[in-house]
């Protein structure tokens, strides 16, 4: 298992992601591995998927493949934490940005070993998946539903799990990263 | 007359330091009761004088206002440490889930009703720690995470006790007439707050972000259970015993104190040490606003002094609008002069301004009401000067001029309605 505070996106690390979660509490116990698991899956397949479509004969720079979608990919040279969250990078797929946080990345880089431009690489890949979710996958959030409130047992609306979106997006971006190692700075 | 064109020409100056923030709003009213009472020629000891009339009686002119910014502010801060507003806003999120902009909507409901209990900055810090990072963590983008906070604080003090009882203080009129006029103008912040989110939703949609904790959880008070849920009723239940039973300001919020500690008790002597703990706390984050009140007092018997009101009236009426529409485009025009603490702010120069309004006898005292009250919406939520708006703004990573930009065509135009409904009802 990684650092908690700077996580390798690793299938180990599903469950931590999972328990962040404001609605893990709702989740029936039994349903907690199987829909790590269905998650993690389907980032691997949509990575397959996407694989598939790009030649291999060169690392894949996502610098690119997504301003080949028509994002702006934006660099801010801080670290950037809100409460008790460290923010990477984020996606906004409708306004079609992408921010950076340099500093974090440089010490999510460091603790994990990597490079900053590879660590911005596969950051980007786990972006990319929201992305893809936005536009062709549909939410994987909505994939498992927990009531909104239960009052005196009766259950009362649904809504999904966001953490099953980051679960899937991490799947697909380490199945990505083999293939896009980057060179080092 | 020279003498009333001297206050005035002195009271711009004072202004203008306030606005460049030359000069601290605190200091400039110190500097403007005495500034004032020497030009006006007001005698200094003896009946009716400085000493007796401007800062005797006047330091006790707003006692009833300070004394609930104090008690509402010791609730707020118990709200704080017993992890009842944190269970609140927690509870929001969880109910919406991932539907970000259903958490967005809920967060902003319940920051109303948590911001209508608490003053001063400690309690937005307290509130917007826990709030803002939720809504960045659910999908909102940070600008208008933070927006979303203002406009909340902006309604809540609209739709909170404190603010309306402070102006029914100082206008000299009935707290429910007041009320109901905050809670118009409450109501039009939330229509703007609502079409701002949508607007922001349907310009970027939801937002992801690859994050990890920074820190670990410190997680205190756990607040569960059937006493959790009534504990959690506290900022509900004070605002129920004035707005529905009529109760008056201070029982009501006493009564949510002595709610709040019975079903969060834990033993007597933690009790105890939690209701000193927390009094002592809150008189210290009302102190600023209290303080304030002490010299708007002193500030609003200098002016309704015989020797400075006989100066200043004939020239307030020279600008008083007389007609509904006049009226109507005088404030809406002139609602930004209630940002940089200019001339319409309420809680400064604006109270001495409206009290020779209410003097001149142009305008009836509700209707001078509805014409400071309204900027309400463009005051509370955008001032740069409001020192919740700077620590948001910091707090979020933005300016504090952008956020006021993005949020002055929404809360203009809130000011605007209800500054319309509040004349169409009393003119």
């Amino acid at each position: 298992m990684t650092d908690r505070n700077y996580p390798f996106p690793s299938r180990e690390d599903a469950l931590l992601i999972l328990q962040r979660d404001y609605c893990y509490h709702k989740i029936p116990e039994q349903d907690v591995q199987p829909l790590i698991e269905m998650s993690w899956q389907l980032g691997v397949d949509t990575a397959r998927n996407f694989l598939k479509k790009f030649p291999l004969s060169e690392p894949l720079k996502f610098d690119v493949v997504l301003a080949g979608e028509g994002f702006a990919v934006k660099t801010e040279d801080k670290d950037y934490v809100s409460g008790r969250i460290r923010y990477f990078a984020e996606i906004q797929p409708g306004a079609k940005v992408v921010t950076v946080y340099k500093q974090s990345v440089q010490m999510w880089a460091k603790k994990n070993g990597y490079s900053y431009q590879q660590a911005r690489n596969l950051i980007l890949m786990h972006e990319y998946f929201h992305y893809l979710e936005m536009t062709e996958l549909g939410m994987v959030s909505k994939r498992y539903q927990v009531y909104m409130l239960k009052i005196f047992g009766r259950e009362i609306g649904k809504t999904g799990i966001a953490a099953l979106s980051e679960i899937a997006a991490n799947g697909f971006a380490m199945t990505i990263f083999p293939y896009a190692l980057l060179e080092g700075e | 007359m020279v003498q009333g064109l001297i206050i005035v020409a002195f009271m711009v100056v004072m202004m203008i330091l306030m606005m460049t923030k030359k000069c601290p709003t605190l200091v400039a009213l110190i500097l403007l009761v005495l500034g004032i009472s020497v030009i006006g020629g007001i005698p200094i000891k003896g009946d009716n004088s400085l000493f007796t009339t401007v800062i005797t009686a006047g330091s006790i002119n707003m006692a009833s206002s300070y004394v609930v910014v104090i008690i509402a502010s010791w609730l707020g801060v118990a709200m704080n440490k017993t992890g009842v507003s944190e269970s609140i806003i927690r509870k929001a999120a969880e109910l919406g889930g991932d539907k970000t902009l259903f958490v967005t909507f809920l967060l902003y409901a319940v920051t109303i009703f948590l911001c209508a209990n608490i003053n001063g900055l400690g309690g937005v810090i307290m509130i917007g720690t826990i709030v803002i990072p939720i809504l960045i963590s659910t999908g909102v983008d940070k600008l208008t995470a933070g927006c979303v906070m203002l406009l909340a604080v902006g309604a809540g003090n609209q739709f909170g006790l404190t603010r309306p009882t402070y102006i029914s203080n100082a206008l000299g009129l009935e707290f429910e007439t007041v009320y109901t006029i905050s809670c118009i103008c409450a109501a039009c912040t939330v229509v703007a707050a609502v079409c701002f989110i949508l607007f922001r939703w349907f310009k970027g949609g939801k937002k992801f972000a690859f994050s990890a904790e920074a820190e670990e959880s410190t997680a205190k008070y756990e607040i569960k259970g059937i006493r959790g849920a009534m504990a959690m009723l506290t900022p509900f239940l004070t605002i129920a015993l004035v707005g529905i039973f009529k109760w008056a300001v201070l029982p009501a919020i006493l009564f949510g104190l002595i709610w709040l500690f019975v079903w969060t008790a834990r033993g007597w002597h933690k009790t105890c040490n939690l209701v000193l703990n927390t009094c002592y706390e809150g008189f210290t984050m009302g102190a600023p606003g209290a303080a304030l009140m002490i010299f708007i007092g002193m500030l609003l018997k200098t002016i309704q002094h015989e020797n400075i009101s006989t100066l200043l009236v004939p020239l307030t009426n020279a600008i008083t609008p007389t007609t509904l529409i006049a009226f109507i485009a005088f404030f809406a025009l002139l609602a930004p002069l209630s940002l940089y603490r200019g001339p319409l702010t309420i809680y400064g120069l604006g109270a001495g301004i409206a009290a020779l309004m209410i003097s001149g006898g142009l305008l009836a005292p509700v209707l001078v009401c509805v014409g400071f009250i309204s900027n309400g919406c463009l005051q509370t939520t955008s001032c740069p000067t409001n020192t919740h708006n700077v620590w948001v703004s910091s707090f979020v990573e933005e300016d504090v001029g952008v956020i006021m930009r993005k949020l002055m065509p929404f809360v203009w135009t809130a000011s605007l309605v209800a500054l319309i409904i509040g004349a169409v009802m009393y003119w």
